[in-house]
């Protein structure tokens, strides 16, 4: 995350009423966060969750502990907070959804195809497109490890699920994300 | 750690950071951080830590303040069970007895039926009851022991009929006293109003008592009568005779008889001083031949004549002096 004091540290610091150490903690944090959002819900939604998630991270500064990264701290807020959106806009579907084994099987696996890495631009714009149509489970997990820069463990804990499940959420995203980038 | 290594791929990742990194608007970010500066200045730990006994201090002495002042604006309403126990520690004996304190075989004070004449009884608090309950022991309204043997004092109170006060009070004793009252008694305004109370407690039927100086007697009776309503009425009746003339000079006894012939006071007003009733029964015969003298100096002879008419029926062995007679 850089140099300087440790997420935790800050959390801290403000928690003693240095407004300095939150300014810190939120240049850290506020790009990924929004992507996070953004690429999941879209652009208003996420400008409305991303200022709640701040806000609740503001609230519960007297209240905070450091018992785990700071970072998985307050991506699992914000993912409670996208389960309540969604629980409110009618995509409830997200929570029971999950692909078995053998369907993963069926995806390819493997490397990229050279024209992928060769021409990173339309690649990614290509991925973006391939994430958007991902299952909300799987585009998550995708996410918390890219953003957040979460692992297996702290993606299972910031979205409630098992190491298991969360694992085998990224295995998908990334199966299909290979398998977008892989066509012609 | 091989989990780690199976579920991460790093060419996706390096694709994934070509694309476009969107960021939060910079509205966005001042709402927040002012946010996050206005709450750690609005609850500052210092503060925060110091609020709830600050709060606390607060409350008490609000608590306090307004508890006293509806206490000194209305006791009865208030803490009734305060003001009893305000009579109870006044009632008990004080070290420094700046009036006398209450005899033990003195009736209990009524509780929140002090009243005076000029019916102060909502805004009398229990210090001031205690105070005019002293005052009433000392010139006798509530006292028990024995009146005095000498008559003549007595009669020299004008009695008048029981003031509100007392029938509110007392009933039963304003009534006992209603036919022991002279029939020449004066009900002059005057009369029935300050001094009143003193001649309805005139004992004129008691039985009589051991006998003190008629002359100690007749001074107290006439020294402590409008003492009562006064500002010094505890003070200004002790033992010794209030009214007594200076140098030891004992006023000449009257004779029941002539007492009863006596003139009754009249309203005529002396200027400090009150009624001539008041005055009759304040009054020494040497401040009564002053005021006479005041008279006579501001020219009113014709009143300075009915004084020196009505001293000399009060005291005719009384040799007046040269410049008055």
């Amino acid at each position: 995350m850089g140099s300087g004091p440790a997420d935790e540290e800050l959390m801290l610091a403000y928690g003693g009423g240095d407004a300095e150490a939150f300014e810190t903690l939120y240049r850290r944090h506020r790009g990924p966060l929004y992507r996070f959002l953004l690429r999941q819900v879209g652009e208003a939604a996420a400008e409305e969750l991303f200022q709640d998630v701040w806000m609740r991270v503001i609230d519960s500064r007297e209240r905070y502990q450091p018992r785990g990264k700071f970072s998985s701290w307050v991506f699992a807020i914000a993912h409670n907070r996208l389960m309540d959106h969604y629980r409110t806009s009618g995509r409830a579907k997200f929570l029971a959804q999950e692909e078995s084994e053998e369907a993963l099987d069926s995806l390819p696996s493997g490397d990229l195809p050279p024209e992928a890495l060769l021409d990173r631009k339309r690649s990614a714009e290509r991925l973006l497109a391939a994430l958007a149509r991902l299952p909300e489970a799987q585009r998550e997990a995708f996410l918390l490890q890219q953003e957040a820069d979460l692992s297996v463990e702290e993606i299972g804990a910031a979205m409630g699920v098992s190491r298991e499940t969360a694992k085998s959420r990224l295995r998908y995203a990334l199966a299909k994300l290979r398998e977008e980038l892989s066509r012609p | 750690m091989s989990d780690e290594r199976e579920v991460r791929d790093h060419a996706l990742s390096r694709i994934y950071r070509e694309g476009a990194w969107p960021e939060p608007s910079r509205q966005i970010d001042q709402a927040i951080l002012a946010a996050s500066r206005r709450s750690a200045r609005d609850r500052h730990p210092l503060l925060w830590r110091w609020a709830p006994p600050f709060a606390v201090a607060a409350t008490v002495v609000l608590t306090s303040a307004i508890v006293l002042k509806a206490y000194r604006e209305q006791p009865e309403t208030v803490a009734p069970g305060a003001m009893e126990y305000a009579r109870a520690k006044q009632s008990a004996p004080e070290p420094k007895a700046e009036a006398k304190p209450a005899p033990p075989t003195a009736p209990a004070p009524a509780p929140q039926t002090v009243t005076t004449p000029q019916g102060f009884t909502s805004t009398m608090d229990a210090g001031e009851a205690a105070r005019l309950e002293r005052a009433q022991q000392d010139i006798g309204f509530k006292d028990v022991t024995p009146p005095v043997a000498n008559q003549a004092p007595a009669k020299a109170a004008p009695a008048a009929k029981a003031p509100p006060a007392l029938k509110k009070e007392e009933p039963a004793r304003a009534d006992a006293l209603q036919p022991q009252r002279r029939a020449d008694a004066p009900q002059t305004p005057a009369a029935g109003g300050m001094l009143s109370v003193f001649g309805a407690q005139t004992p004129t039927a008691t039985p009589p008592a051991p006998t003190p100086p008629a002359a100690t007697q007749a001074s107290r009776a006439v020294g402590k009568p409008a003492t009562p309503f006064t500002q010094n009425a505890p003070q200004a009746a002790p033992p010794a005779p209030a009214g007594a003339p200076p140098q030891g000079q004992a006023p000449p006894a009257v004779p029941a008889e002539a007492l009863k012939s006596r003139p009754e006071p009249t309203q005529a007003v002396i200027p400090g001083v009150g009624t001539v009733a008041a005055q009759v029964e304040t009054r020494s015969p040497q401040a009564w031949l002053d005021d006479i003298r005041k008279l006579v100096k501001e020219g009113k002879s014709e009143e300075a004549g009915q004084e020196i008419a009505r001293f000399k029926k009060r005291y005719p062995d009384y040799a007046l002096p040269e410049d008055l007679r």
